[in-house]
């Protein structure tokens, strides 16, 4: 027969089991729900914005002058709003929140990056 | 002895009980992989965006890898852009008509040829001499127009590829109506050279884009093989339609969205087809090609963009390599070599993927 103090054992383990299962678990999800954007100027990374951290219904409007670029970031998306482009095809590409998405101004050098967890499905995307 | 030792401290269900719950928190943790992490490095290189990937070397090795790798590209890119005013092929287009030869590096000369035996191999189709074609189209400028018919006609003429006239240092191009444009072989040749530099270097996992155009040495460092998005042909850059699961291969997309612009509703792209001297309609949205080296994907991605979907397909038979084409009207046909490697991601269930063809 189990006695009293082998059940406070047993309830202890599972406590223990079960808690850090449940914080394993979530800070999974939360790091995949925590979108960030990396902002890359001629390769090197001039900025991360934690788009989750932007409230919903909130844009910020962000002007890079010495890039040539405004952006706009909302809640888990960013978009090129502006460019010194010609083309502006930049501009004509929507917002991008996936994680391995990106939006390229060719002409300023200038990108956008998605990036997600280590959970990632692919490694890159042939386009 | 020990074991019974454990019985009279703790009763038999205990111990069962605690296997229990520790194997269940066990498996919580093995399904947690551990991931490591090499460096990547993003640089604007040939008019795209090159994202290079290294594994199991120092963050300092790394960064003098990538330097050595970018180089090579600009360097590649510097004999063969005919964006570049001295490049070796702007040399030969200009004196294109003339009697002039010009001295050629083993790296434009290598291309080059590659070109000329993939000319009969593709029925014409791969011409790298549409060099005005693509000009008058030019669908990157500003405010892109349909050329007139009589200016697509002249453009047209001239070719052949027997205009192009390479001997052992040198070349020559008899035709002013022909004029060399490297873009659909160009990204895939560099992509294979900056391997070549990871190799010498020892590198044995890499991954390198080069605007789309995608190599991957070995296996991650997990010991897995690398897991390649297939580019939607309809939607965002960076959304996948699926995914192939490759080792030591290249993937290479050409796509009718990758430069375009639409007029009255039609969608005008890149790929010319030098027969008509129009964008191609053989209602292919996009093909990707998987083989051992991006030279011969990239260009077997725009031949077979160009062939269609049954002479395409024959053509990468016989070349002995695999593909996915995504037609207009949005099937999804993938060689029987991919089938156990490909796998559709299809969220919207927009596609129709074709078992038997």
């Amino acid at each position: 027969m189990l006695k009293i103090g082998d059940y406070v054992i047993i309830l202890v383990i599972v406590v223990i089991s079960v808690s850090m299962g449940y914080f394993s678990y979530f800070s999974n999800v939360s790091s995949n729900e925590n979108v960030q954007a990396q902002l890359i100027y001629n390769g090197d990374v001039i900025k991360v914005i934690d788009l989750g951290a932007i409230t919903n219904n909130e844009i910020n409007k962000v002007n890079y002058n010495e890039y040539g670029i405004e952006i706009e970031a909302r809640h888990n998306g960013i978009r090129i709003s502006d460019s010194d482009c010609q083309d502006k095809l930049c501009i004509m590409a929507s917002w991008v929140d996936k994680s391995g998405e990106m939006s390229i101004c060719l002409p300023q050098k200038f990108m956008i990056k998605i990036i997600g967890s280590s959970l990632e499905e692919i490694d890159t995307t042939a386009y | 002895m020990i074991i019974r030792c454990l019985k009279e401290v703790f009763p038999k269900k205990l111990i069962l009980s605690m296997f229990i719950v520790i194997t269940i928190s066990g498996f919580g943790c093995m399904s947690k992989e551990k991931v490591i992490e090499g460096y990547s490095k993003e640089s604007f290189a040939m008019d795209t965006v090159i994202t290079q990937k290294i594994y199991n070397f120092s963050q300092n090795e790394t960064e003098v890898i990538f330097d050595y790798a970018l180089n090579r590209l600009i360097d590649i890119e510097n004999l063969m852009s005919n964006k570049i005013e001295d490049s070796e092929i702007s040399n030969l287009n200009k004196f294109a008509g003339t009697k002039q030869k010009v001295e050629l590096s083993m790296d434009t000369k290598n291309i080059l040829a590659y070109a000329m035996e993939n000319y009969k191999k593709t029925e014409g189709y791969f011409n790298i001499g549409i060099g005005n074609l693509i000009n008058l189209w030019n669908v990157r400028a500003d405010n892109p127009q349909i050329p007139d018919i009589k200016s697509i006609s002249a453009a047209t003429k001239n070719i052949s590829m027997d205009n192009l006239v390479i001997d052992k240092k040198s070349a020559q191009i008899k035709s002013s109506g022909f004029k060399i444009d490297l873009g659909s072989i160009g990204k895939g040749y560099a992509c294979d050279e900056v391997i070549k530099v990871y190799k010498q270097y020892g590198v044995n996992s890499a991954l390198i884009n080069m605007g789309g155009n995608v190599y991957a040495l070995g296996q991650k460092a997990n010991g897995k093989n690398w897991m390649v998005g297939v580019q939607d042909p309809r939607s965002k850059t960076g959304n996948y339609i699926g995914i192939l699961e490759i080792s030591d291969q290249a993937v290479v997309t050409s796509g009718d969205y990758q430069r375009y612009f639409i007029q009255e509703g039609k969608r005008y792209h890149h790929i010319l087809d030098p027969y008509t001297g129009q964008p191609s309609e053989t209602g292919i949205m996009s093909v990707t090609i998987v083989a051992d080296n991006a030279l011969q994907a990239d260009l077997l991605s725009t031949a077979t963009f160009l062939m269609g979907l049954s002479k395409g397909r024959q053509l990468i038979i016989n070349e002995g390599v695999e593909g996915i084409f995504i037609t207009k009207d949005k099937k999804i046909y993938v060689t029987e070599g991919l089938r156990d490697v490909f796998k559709l991601n299809n969220i919207s269930g927009e596609y129709d993927y074709v078992e038997n063809w």
